[in-house]
């Protein structure tokens, strides 16, 4: 199970090197000093791609944001707005443009550049406002997808569900089709298309569309990819309300991953590193962060365990750890001594990690003996293996009585919800009034977006799940949680549906299962794109995937989201390449979990 | 010439443009006397083969020179120096003017020059001064120093680098005009013997040669700078000739009327007679002679095509040539001639090839080509390249030769024009099969030739009138471009709707793939409904944004709203951005689509965005009643709870003298019950029927956590509870009271008993209903909940378990 830490076939690190050399190709065609004014939301993110460092060596020598107040003064030739395209960021630039002209500054060259694209309507806005002409020049950076692993990129579009599904609005539909061009451009055109799911279909037909405006001049590259999986989030909406139970998951759900890096809370962290001095300046203890990469081996080979193995594994690695600075004692001559010295550092390394995550785990041992989390994980198996789901369940009565976590609670009847295929009008009347009377009115639309986003509903029709679950396999008994031999560990006993279908994919194949397919919701996806004729013939000799035997690489996009479970367990099967199934890199709109999923869709009335 | 022998061009004013183009004659106003009722002239454009192109009435003043610009536009020179461009069709292009100076004196004579990238005209107003426009598309005039009075014998136009210079003859003297020097500079070109003027003066099309030609016949030949002189020539003539131009770089030639004299730049001289009057065209490598009849090439034949082919020449491409006859007549000779090149077969490969590239007959051309290939198999390594692109050129070469195209072009001028610009030359003739056939042969690359051939035919087809209404023309434009890549349905439409046919540009900007142009263009000619259909399947919402946006501005909000509720996804994102901006919108929106659901939840949000108590309560009623007319009775009902419960929290606050309002109902239970309000939460219960559970579960909570021990335990004796036991233990535990949680432990459901009674310590109890339930799992349990203090018991419970009467 111990991931790679260099990619496979397929490495994202291209795609950062892309918008890397984009990024490059802007900043050099401006020739000068210059000062780059961010979008406070952008400057995050780009640190993905290029650090401060980085662009210093490209003449960018001030950085601001863009805010309501005047520009800081400063002496660059070129002032480059860096910012998404939103016309009410544009109304920002546009005073902060009007304030430099009253300052009457020396003459700047003003720059604007779009991220991830230009847009008409806020070309347009800065019209109305008349300082478009004050640009020399307004460009694009195509900057969609964000590496977060070699095999993992993610968009950070957390509303991408949310809109698709409470607003109709299509825009991330299309901005993921951009994406996956932009994949296409880097690993070239990918033969064969699956998909379930509405927004799967339209990103297809997004695809052909763009695909057709390129006319000629789609790039020639050998195609890397073999497979392209688009799998609509309301397919398996089962999936991001369970809880996960991987190391990864857990930290997420618990602390939040964001950018690959969580802040704990810091009180246990500062007796583990001894080495440094006791700290005066103690609020910087109230947080840690931590970075989690997957260049760290111990991370890596425990990330996507189910926790009960994390122990084990630790206690493994703080043995050798102690063992390893044991040798010093068998070194006898002087010789041996310096090899043992040589390694220092590296044991240093190690040990450190090992106290980290060691820590970790130990606050995320507290917090699952705490409060409600494993009665309300025993409800949630109870569920995903269909027992009484089709009665008020006296758990989730007492949960609110108790007014326990709001989110757990609502977590809790939107899984009842869906693996009874909707609650009888009457238990679902209950459920909402116990809410409403428990947390407060301020919660009635939160209960409307899950109703509209399809995650509350009344039953229509006999309940489908107990067939998909039995053909999907999706409740595992006697799953090692230790030594898996089936994904369904990464939640203890349910395997997380959409990664079930990207497995039954490969085999038997999806016509083996159209009963299940029919009853999920949304279209089926069965398409091939036609390489150019170039290509087909390079297709057998150099780089190509199925010709040497073996499964190749298939690319599995999440539209509305994946969860760490997802991951993990399509990370398992990537694990099993001998069995001849493919390698699996995935796209996401963003990584969810079980609280952030039902926060995104929220609406807290007079909250703010 | 095509144009029948009908024509003396001795009549006409003639201008010819270089690299084979067209032909432009005009009857010249000064060979004829002037009559009363002269019409006015016309101008006739042929094709370098003497086919006519168009011809158009010049309707303005004086026409006193003619010439062609590099991109084969007539330009027309008024004697008031006025500027006219004229493209080969005839169609009148732009006008400028020399300048105010010009106009007021007038012009004397005019010169059309090529510079390196641009055209150019310079004139010589009456009042002897220069002036020049070095650029007619972008005409900007510049003056050249003043040259003293007297009559200006002739003057020309030097170029040197990125300098325009001009050579002025006047009397006996030479002079330099530039920019540089304030005034002219004279020069002196060194002349056998002095004495006589210059009349005639020309410039080799390179810019490096001149030629100088005094009254008294003697020809000067040198460098244009004037420093060195190659030879001089005697004429012999006192007659001034017609014309004097240079062939190539290697020869002067001299027109008079029937007579062409040839003389090279070592001053050897030969003489031709000509059968009609004829006019010169001076070529980078050549020279044209127009005749009435015939238009012929001069040029001096190239080394390698005299060496290949001349006779009794020992050179490797004659000998190949040699051999690769002798082989087809299966003759010794090929093996001998063969055997003599032995070392150089390459060279001699290259020498046939060059030969051949020379030769204008297309069997020569073949012979040399065969004898190369022939020699070309000797060597297997070498690059085929060479020969692949001579044999593909020259059959481009020989197409365009043809009569009925009439492009002569050389070998070298293909070279220096590129291919993509005769094609582009080939187009704006209308020879479109023929440009496709050429970039099909060659395998251009799509972007560079057939898509933009094609492009350009499609703009000159919705530019003629047709009877075919604009849906066939469209689709018969589509038919034949299909989805080439490179072709741009934009700009065909935009040409059509210049032409004022606004429906055909409808009709085509529909085959446009790129979205973003097709929806812009669209909203331009108007089409907002079609353009927001294109933006909506495009999927870009910024585009569907735009398209929106520009509709409302348009339209009244009535009609826009009306408008957009025939495209959902439209709809949805201005709803969407109303929600940001404009609640009104959205208000109108959801009134006029009777979404009546809708309203109720924006009054809900309304009420939360208000701090006033009434208008607060005052939406929530509005919105009650919104959401009965929607029939969503459980939102009515929860609105209408949520009203009532406001109303409980206003008369409770004013009774308790306690903030109740934005509590929920089960806070505002539990801070009654903390309160010990009993009377007040039983009339709430009633109220709004909270469950029993529910109930018992707040009361149980909220006793515990007041510390109303004994009210926890009037209530616990209530018979009818329906959540047990282990919620009154549970709570006791978590607020501190072990004692009063052991009062509810052995009332636990007798499954949960060991660990409740676990948990409130009471392990002897535990082990007492262990033995009853006769479970030895449970014995365990509390086994290792033993500490230190529980000896005895962990001894006892040993002994029990030792027992096999218990059950596992």
């Amino acid at each position: 199970m111990v991931q790679k830490m260099t990619g496979g076939k397929v490495d994202f690190a291209l795609i950062k090197e892309a918008t890397r050399i984009e990024l490059v190709k802007l900043l050099d065609s401006i020739p000068g000093t210059k000062a780059v004014v961010w979008d406070e939301k952008l400057a995050g993110a780009f640190s993905h791609v290029a650090d401060y460092a980085f662009l210093r060596t490209h003449d960018v020598c001030k950085m601001f944001y863009i805010t309501a107040n005047k520009l800081p003064p400063s002496n660059v030739a070129h002032i480059i707005f860096l910012a998404r395209p939103h016309t009410s960021i544009m109304d920002q630039i546009n005073q902060q443009l009007r304030m430099e002209d009253l300052q009457g500054s020396t003459k700047k060259d003003y720059h604007l550049w779009l991220v991830p694209r230009i847009s008409l309507l806020c070309e347009r806005r800065l019209q109305e406002h008349g300082v478009r002409g004050s640009f020399t020049t307004v460009r694009e950076l195509p900057l969609l997808l964000f590496r977060l692993d070699c095999d993992l990129v993610s968009m950070e579009l957390p509303l991408c569900f949310r809109d698709l599904q409470l607003d109709s609005d299509p825009t991330s539909v299309f901005l993921v089709a951009q994406a996956l061009m932009t994949i296409q451009g880097v690993f070239g055109l990918i033969p064969n298309i699956y998909g379930k799911g509405q927004s799967a279909k339209q990103v297809y037909e997004l695809m052909v569309r763009m695909r057709r405006e390129m006319g000629g001049n789609e790039p020639q590259v050998t195609p890397q990819i073999d497979q392209l999986i688009l799998i609509d989030r309301s397919v398996d909406l089962i999936t991001p309300l369970a809880t996960q139970l991987t190391y990864d998951g857990l930290i997420d759900q618990f602390y939040g991953i964001n950018n690959c890096t969580v802040k704990l809370p810091g009180e246990k962290f500062a007796q583990t590193s001894s080495d440094s001095p006791p700290s005066d300046d103690s609020s910087f203890m109230d947080t840690k962060t931590v970075q989690l990469s997957s260049l760290e081996i111990l991370y890596a080979e425990i990330r996507d365990c189910n926790f009960s193995a994390v122990g084990p594994r630790l206690s493994r690695h703080a043995k050798s750890v102690k063992a390893q600075y044991e040798e010093r004692h068998a070194a006898k001559t002087v010789g041996e001594l310096k090899q043992f010295v040589q390694k220092i550092p590296q044991m240093e390394v190690h040990k450190q990690s090992v106290a980290t995550h060691t820590t970790i785990a130990e606050l995320i041992q507290e917090q699952i003996a705490s409060g409600i989390f494993r009665p309300a994980l025993q409800m949630e198996q109870e569920f995903l293996k269909g027992l009484d789901t089709d009665k008020i369940s006296p758990f989730i009565e007492d949960c609110i009585a108790q007014k326990e976590s709001l989110n757990t609670v609502l977590r809790l009847i939107c899984l009842q919800c869906i693996v009874n295929s909707g609650l009888k009008p009457k238990i679902l009347e209950h459920y909402k009034r116990d809410v409403i009377h428990t947390y407060g009115f301020e919660h009635f639309l939160t209960l409307e977006n899950l109703e509209k986003a399809g995650l509350l509903y009344v039953q229509q029709g006999r309940s489908t799940y107990a067939t998909v679950r039995k053909t999907m396999q999706l409740t595992v008994d006697d799953v090692s949680e230790h030594d898996p031999t089936d994904m369904s560990y990464v939640h203890s006993g349910y395997a997380p549906l959409s990664a079930r279908l990207v497995e039954f994919l490969q085999w038997p194949g999806w016509r083996a299962i159209t009963g299940v397919l029919q009853v999920l919701p949304g279209p089926t996806l069965t398409e091939t794109q036609q390489l150019p004729s170039a290509l087909r013939q390079r297709r057998g000799s150099v780089g190509s995937v199925q010709s040497g035997g073996e499964g190749g690489t298939a690319l599995v996009f999440f539209i509305g989201g994946c969860t760490h479970s997802e991951i993990a367990a399509l990370r398992f099967l990537s694990s099993r390449v001998d069995q001849g199934g493919p390698e699996y890199v995935i796209a996401t709109t963003k990584i969810i979990n079980g609280n952030s999923f039902l926060q995104y869709l929220s609406d807290e009335l007079g909250g703010e | 010439m095509e144009w029948g022998g009908g024509i003396n061009l001795g009549d006409f004013m003639v201008a010819a443009a270089q690299y084979g183009g067209p032909l432009a004659l005009t009857r010249d106003e000064t060979k004829f006397t002037k009559t009363q009722h002269a019409g006015k002239p016309l101008i006739f454009i042929f094709s370098s083969s003497g086919r006519k192109i168009s011809s158009f009435k010049w309707t303005s003043g004086f026409l006193l020179s003619l010439g062609w610009s590099r991109s084969e536009d007539l330009v027309c020179v008024q004697e008031d120096g006025a500027v006219s461009i004229y493209d080969m069709f005839g169609t009148y292009q732009h006008t400028f003017n020399m300048g105010q100076e010009v106009k007021d004196t007038h012009i004397q004579s005019a010169q059309i020059f090529t510079s390196h990238r641009e055209t150019g005209v310079a004139i010589l107003s009456k009042s002897n001064r220069i002036f020049m426009v070095s650029n007619i598309y972008e005409p900007k005039t510049r003056k050249y120093p003043d040259i003293p009075g007297g009559v200006v014998e002739c003057w020309c136009v030097v170029r040197e680098e990125r300098h325009t210079n001009v050579l002025v003859s006047q009397g006996r003297d030479l002079l330099l005009l530039n920019h540089i020097e304030q005034r002219p500079q004279p020069l002196y070109p060194e002349w056998n013997e002095a004495g006589g003027c210059i009349v005639e003066m020309a410039v080799s099309t390179n810019s490096r040669h001149i030629a100088l030609l005094s009254d008294t016949g003697k020809l000067w030949i040198g460098s244009s700078d004037i420093r060195i002189k190659y030879c001089e020539y005697d004429a012999k003539s006192q007659v001034k000739p017609k014309q004097l131009a240079w062939c190539g770089t290697g020869a002067v030639v001299l027109l008079w009327d029937m007579t062409l004299e040839v003389v090279s730049v070592n001053g050897d001289a030969t003489s031709y007679y000509l059968d009609s009057t004829s006019h010169l065209v001076q070529e980078a490598d050549g020279l044209r002679v127009l005749g009435s009849i015939t238009h012929d090439v001069l040029q001096k034949v190239p080394l390698v095509v005299t060496e290949t082919l001349g006779i009794g020449s020992m050179a490797p491409g004659a000998l190949l040539l040699e051999a690769a006859k002798g082989f087809q007549e299966r003759s010794t000779r090929a093996n001998d001639c063969l055997g003599m090149i032995k070392d150089s077969v390459e060279e001699a490969v290259n020498q046939c090839l060059q030969a051949a590239q020379h030769e204008y007959r297309p069997q020569a051309q073949k012979m040399l080509l065969r004898a190369a290939l022939f020699g070309k198999s000797f060597i297997p390594e070498m690059n085929p390249e060479p020969c692949k692109k001579a044999i593909f050129t020259l059959r481009v070469l020989n197409a365009v030769r043809d009569y009925r195209v009439g492009l002569p072009l050389t070998w070298n001028e293909l070279e220096h024009l590129t291919l993509p610009v005769l094609l582009d030359r080939l187009v704006y003739r209308r020879y479109f099969p023929l440009a496709l056939q050429i970039a099909d042969f060659l395998k251009l690359p799509e972007s560079d030739g057939t898509s933009r051939i094609l492009a350009h035919w499609a703009c000159y087809k919705v530019l003629q009138p047709s009877q075919k209404s604009d849906e066939q023309i469209a689709k018969e434009i589509n038919s034949k471009l299909g989805y080439t890549p490179g072709i741009s349905y934009t700009d065909i439409a935009n040409r059509a709707d210049q032409a004022g046919r606004k429906q055909l540009a409808i009709k085509l900007i529909e085959y446009e793939c790129r979205a973003k142009e097709q929806v812009l263009v669209l909203m331009r000619l108007g089409e907002d409904q079609t353009a927001l259909r294109r933006a909506l399947q495009s999927g870009d919402t910024d585009l569907i944004y735009t398209v929106l946006h520009h509709l409302r501005q348009k339209l009244s909000s009535g009609e826009f709203l009306m408008l957009i509720r025939n495209f959902p996804v439209a709809q949805s994102l201005h709803i969407r951005s109303c929600q940001e901006l404009d609640m009104e919108q959205l208000r109108d929106i959801l009134v006029q689509e009777d979404d009546f659901h809708g309203q109720g939840l924006l009054r809900i949000k309304e009420a939360y965005n208000t701090y006033r108590t009434d208008s607060h309560q005052a939406s929530l009623v509005g919105a009650a009643e919104l959401f009965r007319k929607a029939k969503s009775e459980s939102a009515c009902q929860m609105t209408e709870e949520q009203i009532k419960l406001n109303k409980w929290q206003m008369r409770l606050e004013e009774s308790q003298q306690k903030p109740y309002a934005k509590k929920s109902l089960h806070d505002t239970v539990h801070q009654l019950l903390l309160d010990g309000q009993i009377k007040e939460t039983e009339k709430l219960r009633v109220e709004f029927k909270i469950p029993e559970r529910r109930y018992w579960w707040l009361r149980v909570v909220a006793h515990a956590q007041a510390n109303h021990w004994e009210e926890l335990a009037n209530f616990s004796k209530n018979k009818k509870n329906p959540i047990g036991f282990e919620p009154f233990v549970d709570a006791c535990l978590k607020n501190g009271n072990k004692i009063e949680a052991q009062k509810y432990a052995m009332k636990v459901r007798d499954e949960n008993k060991i660990t409740y009674l676990i948990k409130c310590g009471l392990l002897e109890e535990a082990v007492k209903v262990a033995q009853e339930q006769r479970s030895a799992s449970s014995l365990t349990k509390v086994l290792v909940a033993c500490g230190p203090q529980h000896q005895n018991l962990q001894s006892r419970i040993q002994v029990l378990l030792s027992d096999s009467s218990f059950k596992n």
